[in-house]
């Protein structure tokens, strides 16, 4: 999933066009001179559709404000902490939005604020954040005036770098065809002696319990070829974001399974990364990984999905 | 104009919080017929008898719930409500029944709220409110205005209106805490209560996560699975049951806005106006209230509720906070059964808590946590961000 941005509808375009120029247009009742906003097809104090556009020099005060310290939303994690704020127009109307270019101990509700026009990522659309008017709080101002050290800002792990990897999806890799035998291996293996995966004579054939579909996968190699922690060093398909802490902890798996695995069946399996978001606790932050899993056979049908909860910290 | 006070709550049903559910997940539906037979045995009431439902928007049914509801549970209805008002649902289920009954259109209405999961369909299917509470749906306006900038999900509007309230009445962080452990002082004394047996001070409070300046971790309610449910009966038919009737006496509801933003003035909650109409509409005075079941999703909306249903002065909320016990064992009782700060957030079902929070104690049914001679109660509800509220007052005589 994508940062929201502002859709316009008819009734709002010519605001959001405005924004885009940099310059912040709000309507008002030409029946009852209220001034409002957001945009509408009629006035909120008293209905009439007859509405003026008119400009603005978008100043005003901080109405209330908050400093979120964890994400109002995983999407939003990049703008911890988020000074979310409510403005109050010189003409009138409150808005959403929030504040930019100062320090959180600065903040004071009543403080004159000057609009910041700030061109989105997708290159197109502008929102309206807000700083403050008095240019000595600025923080731009105090980093070139050098008189207070400005504190540094909590570094957050979710860089733009790995953020990119949120939707990406790794090589599809095949495994080797799934026989009778291994299947058997398997389930001496993890003591599931269920006659379903055992019983040659079962009506359809045998098939594999839940929890093989990533066996196929898995590639032998001699002892010397093994890592440290004795797993095999096999990673084709494997697609993880680069995050900068230390360890890795496994979070949790959970699988769905679509249809019946046999002797014969060649799966495909193929990672995409599903989300990436950070958490804030008092030993420091962690990143959590949700990586998921598409099994298919080779009809390119859909045979599990499973999700990878990998935690970083 | 008004209620005469001549429908009641006349039996409940409270599903045991749980943080994993235990139990394999049920469908809206499936969970609205639980409650319900369950809400039924505890009145003493036959299936058949139901004539009335509210309810709040069936996941399985976007479209046709009560009818859905009616079909599923085979129930003939003269009066089929769907309540869409957040944490105020429940109390305006409960005034909405009162007013069918009175009116005649029904005699027996059950209202249930599930708050339990739902079975995953096979295919999975993007999240319905992948926003919470604000709706990212073409054309709306949080979506345009207000999502974009980050204003999602509940903690920073009531931290704005912390805030606010700060910047103009001061802001006693104590006095705050002080709200989330006295109801957990209640819930020590209720076993159902998700926190039962871990006490709380005020310094615990305080040195809580700070999640959004200045809300600590410990003054927002936790999410969990449950559900609840109510029966009303009119005057004859309650008469004619074994538990005290708990008769609707009078109710306030009043909305304005959807995002704190918009709101004309932050300071003055919806819940003054609907409280002074309940209070005046049931002809009773603060003092005859023997305790109180104020929604409590963060311990700001117990404060403004507080000084905006008349319990105190604009602004002395933290005074009249540090002066009085809330528990259950105090000379304040508000929500005696742990709030939903301690017993858990049942999602839409939260609301009814409170509901049978004061039903119970009006019963004489709260065992340890029994207020003496309990017969008048106020209840509120809240939903959005302080911005859909209502207010009940529900008497045993």
């Amino acid at each position: 999933m994508k940062k929201p941005v502002p859709v316009p509808t008819p009734a709002t375009r010519p605001f959001w066009n405005a924004l885009a120029e940099g310059k912040l247009r709000l309507q008002q009742c030409r029946a009852c001179s209220t001034v409002f906003y957001y945009p509408r097809t009629c006035c909120p104090a008293c209905l009439s559709p007859e509405l003026d556009w008119r400009e603005v020099a978008g100043t005003g005060t901080l109405y209330t404000y908050t400093i979120a310290r964890r994400p109002t939303h995983p999407l939003f994690a990049d703008e911890v902490p988020q000074r979310l704020a409510v403005v109050e127009l010189d003409e009138g109307p409150k808005l959403t939005s929030t504040l930019v270019n100062l320090r959180d101990e600065d903040i004071r509700i009543g403080m004159r604020l000057a609009p910041v026009f700030e061109k989105q990522a997708d290159g197109r659309t502008m929102l309206l954040r807000f700083q403050p008017a008095d240019e000595s709080l600025r923080s731009d101002a105090r980093a070139e005036g050098g008189a207070r050290q400005a504190p540094l800002p909590e570094v957050s792990a979710l860089t733009p770098e790995v953020l990119a990897y949120v939707g990406r999806t790794g090589e599809a890799v095949t495994g080797y065809p799934v026989t009778a035998e291994e299947i058997r291996r398997y389930c001496y293996a993890v003591d599931d002696l269920d006659p379903r995966w055992l019983d040659l004579a079962t009506p359809g054939g045998v098939s594999a319990p839940p929890m093989f579909v990533s066996i196929p996968f898995d590639i032998d190699r001699p002892l010397h070829e093994l890592s440290e922690d004795g797993t095999a060093l096999e990673h084709r398909g494997v697609i993880f974001p680069p995050v900068t802490l230390k360890r890795k902890l496994f979070g949790g798996l959970e699988i769905e399974w679509f249809r019946e695995l046999r002797p014969g069946d060649v799966l495909t399996r193929q990672y995409r990364v599903l989300d990436i978001v950070e958490r804030r606790g008092a030993s420091g932050p962690s990143v959590f990984v949700r990586i998921e899993g598409t099994y298919c056979n080779q009809h390119g049908e859909k045979v599990a999905v499973e999700v990878n909860t990998i935690i970083c910290r | 104009m008004g209620l005469r006070g001549e429908a009641a709550v006349v039996g409940y049903v409270e599903l045991k919080p749980e943080k994993k559910p235990s139990g394999p997940p049920l469908t809206s539906i499936e969970q609205w017929a639980q409650l319900t037979r369950l809400a039924l045995a505890d009145a003493g009431i036959d299936k058949r008898e139901v004539d009335g439902i509210v309810t709040s928007s069936i996941a399985e049914s976007g479209m046709f719930g009560p009818a859905t509801l009616a079909e599923y549970m085979g129930l003939e209805l003269g009066f089929a409500e769907s309540i869409d008002l957040g944490g105020a649902s429940a109390a305006g289920a409960v005034w909405r029944a009162a007013a069918a009954i009175e009116l005649g259109a029904a005699d027996v209405v059950v209202c249930a709220f599930p708050g339990g999961p739902l079975p995953s369909p096979p295919e999975p299917k993007p999240h319905p409110f992948p926003f919470g509470a604000s709706s990212a749906e073409y054309g709306s306006p949080q979506a345009e205005f207000d999502i974009p900038y980050g204003n999602v999900a509940q903690n920073c509007g009531y931290a704005q209106i912390a805030n606010r309230y700060a910047s103009r009445y001061g802001y006693d962080p104590r006095a705050l805490a002080k709200i989330a452990v006295d109801q957990r002082t209640s819930a020590c004394g209720n076993p159902d209560a998700l926190f039962h047996g871990k006490p709380i001070t005020i310094e615990d409070v305080l040195a809580s996560p700070m999640i959004s300046d200045p809300i600590h971790m410990l003054e927002i309610v936790m999410p969990v699975a449950g559900g609840a449910a109510v029966v009303l009966a009119g005057r004859e038919r309650a008469g004619r049951l074994r538990k005290r009737p708990v008769w609707v006496r009078g109710f306030g509801e009043r909305l304005a806005f959807k995002t704190p933003t918009y709101a004309a003035d932050l300071l003055r909650t919806p819940i003054a106006e609907a409280a002074r109409r309940a209070i005046a509409m049931a002809g009773v005075r603060h003092d005859d209230l023997d305790m109180v079941s104020i929604y409590d999703c963060y311990t700001i909306t117990v404060l403004m509720t507080l000084e905006d249903a008349g319990f105190c002065a604009k602004g002395e909320g933290a005074r009249f906070v540090l002066e009085h016990d809330l528990s259950c064992r105090g000379d304040f009782p508000c929500n005696t059964w742990g709030g939903q700060l301690s017993f858990g957030q049942t999602g839409m079902a939260g609301g009814m808590h409170h509901v049978i929070d004061a039903t119970r104690q009006i019963m004489g049914r709260a065992g340890a946590n029994q207020v003496r001679a309990c017969d008048t109660a106020l209840v509120t509800g809240n939903g959005g961000i302080m911005s859909e509220q209502a207010v009940l007052i529900l008497q045993g005589a």
